[in-house]
């Protein structure tokens, strides 16, 4: 059963078409990266999916959303155990903080948890966040670039820890970054967004778990390459169409 | 050390200020010196005045000031935040809040007679605008990702409003009580400057009566002092309650 399902989906700022033609189904349990060169729409796509702007077609979610931004990932006045517990409506006060204790160890972040976002790292701001959107338990996790402003080892390291969250939980995700081996490395399928709409959809054959070695073999790179193609080749066909090219001609 | 750093130059002004007035350069009689403003506050701290005049002046300020400022960060927040309340209302209030304060005070007289609720509505009067300016821009600033995410968390617009769109204008609302508390002290000052038997104001007003220009100095001394330390509190205060909010600052 698909938990996500888009079709025929149209959005528009100020009459301006950003999307058009959106389709793309995301089955339970699958984790679902989109990828697309700055400025195709991958976050208005996600806000679109979230219900926080409103778009033509069909969008239809079954289950309880988590999102996770890059920035304002967390509430700044809220130590890291409040921001985990803001979710956690309609519970007894036991519950609440045996919710926030799990989420706290699994964030591993409890010798932390009195502490405000201000005196965290990046990498444990952006814990803070996906901890505070899985605490209520949804079915469904938006992500939209978490990792952006990580460097690196940072980066490597939240994917790793990431996974781990998905595989032992069984959420549906739907990550959106501009960074394909990250794509890659995550996903189950990943969806080329470009010149407003899905161009390509790929398949991520490798196995699980997935080792950090495995960005070095072959068939990474190639699936990585076919990807960029794809992201410049349906890029590169929107010029040939622009009046500009043709009237050169 | 700090402290140290802040407490020299004052000490210099005194000291040169007490020269000045000694020198025969100035006039004595209109420029008194320290010691004799010393004197002066010594005299009437001694005689009840200085207490009694600190005492109602203050509470004046303490009565205004909140309700202006409660009022202000309730109409900031509502305007700030739901279309119908900015509708409604900001046109009003931006046509009122050039006007500067003092101006209503011979109308505030006519209505309120010369007694204590005139003084009070005029403070509070005055301080409503900049707390409500900048709790009005503070509740706009928001970032919609960051009420997009708290959305997908809680249904409660109570809680919105309590735990994500307060906290989240929290900074732009002590900058604005800051500018508040100062407008506070001017208002207070020119309030009592008619009618009233009590405050520095009133001293000042009477002293200047009497010529006794030390004790007017002296008075302006305390005022300037309140003012300086009603801010120093506040924000020792607002950091105690708010202990997020000088993080925020640094980073």
């Amino acid at each position: 059963m698909s938990e996500i399902l888009i079709s025929n989906l149209f959005v528009s700022y100020n009459d301006i078409v950003v999307l058009q033609d959106i389709n793309i189904c995301v089955q339970k349990g699958e984790f679902v990266s989109i990828v697309g060169l700055s400025g195709t729409g991958k976050t208005t796509l996600l806000n679109a999916i979230a219900g926080f702007i409103p778009g033509k077609g069909q969008v239809s979610i079954s289950g309880q959303i988590g999102v996770v931004f890059q920035d304002y990932a967390v509430f700044h006045w809220m130590t890291v155990r409040e921001n985990i517990a803001f979710g956690l409506d309609g519970i007894s006060r036991e519950q609440k903080i045996q919710i926030v204790d799990r989420n706290l160890e699994l964030i591993q972040l409890r010798h932390l948890a009195d502490k405000y976002p201000a005196e965290l790292s990046g990498g444990q701001i952006q814990r803070v966040g996906l901890a505070r959107a899985l605490a209520p338990e949804p079915q469904i996790i938006l992500m939209d670039e978490p990792y952006g402003a990580l460097d690196r080892h940072t980066r490597e390291k939240m994917q790793a820890w990431l996974l781990e969250v998905w595989s032992h939980h069984q959420k549906t995700v739907v990550f959106v970054t501009h960074d394909i081996e990250e794509a890659v490395f995550l996903s189950d399928r990943v969806a080329v967004l470009s010149n407003k709409t899905i161009s390509e959809c790929f398949l991520v054959p490798f196995p699980r778990p997935r080792e950090e070695e495995l960005k070095f073999s072959q068939d990474f790179i190639q699936l990585k390459k076919a990807i960029l193609d794809s992201m410049r080749m349906t890029t590169l066909a929107s010029f040939d169409g622009g009046k500009k090219y043709v009237n050169r001609n | 050390m700090k402290r140290i750093r802040f407490a020299v130059p004052i000490f210099l002004f005194v000291i040169i200020w007490e020269l000045i007035s000694r020198s025969n350069i100035v006039n004595i009689a209109l420029f008194p010196p320290p010691s004799s403003v010393l004197v002066a506050l010594v005299e009437m701290q001694k005689s009840g005045e200085l207490l009694r005049d600190i005492g109602s002046s203050y509470l004046r300020v303490f009565i205004g000031f909140s309700w202006g400022a409660s009022i202000g960060i309730m109409l900031g927040l509502l305007t700030g935040r739901i279309k119908p309340f900015s509708d409604a209302l900001v046109p009003i209030i931006q046509l009122v809040r050039p006007l500067p304060p003092v101006a209503i005070i011979p109308l505030v007289i006519v209505w309120f007679g010369i007694g204590e609720l005139a003084k009070i509505f005029s403070i509070g009067f005055a301080v409503f605008f900049p707390v409500w300016l900048a709790t009005f821009l503070g509740a706009k600033q928001i970032p919609e990702r960051l009420l997009w995410s708290a959305r997908t968390l809680t249904r409660s617009r109570l809680k919105m409003f309590h735990e994500v769109i307060f906290p989240a204008t929290l900074p732009f609302i002590v900058a604005g009580l800051r500018t508040g508390i100062a407008i506070s002290f001017v208002m207070v000052f020119v309030s009592e400057l008619a009618g009233a038997s009590s405050g520095i104001g009133y001293q000042i007003s009477i002293s200047h009566l009497a010529y006794r220009i030390d004790r007017m100095v002296a008075s302006l001394v305390i005022l300037g002092i309140s003012g300086a330390l009603a801010d120093l509190l506040f924000s020792l205060a607002a950091t105690h309650i708010f202990p997020w909010l000088s993080l925020v600052r640094t980073n």
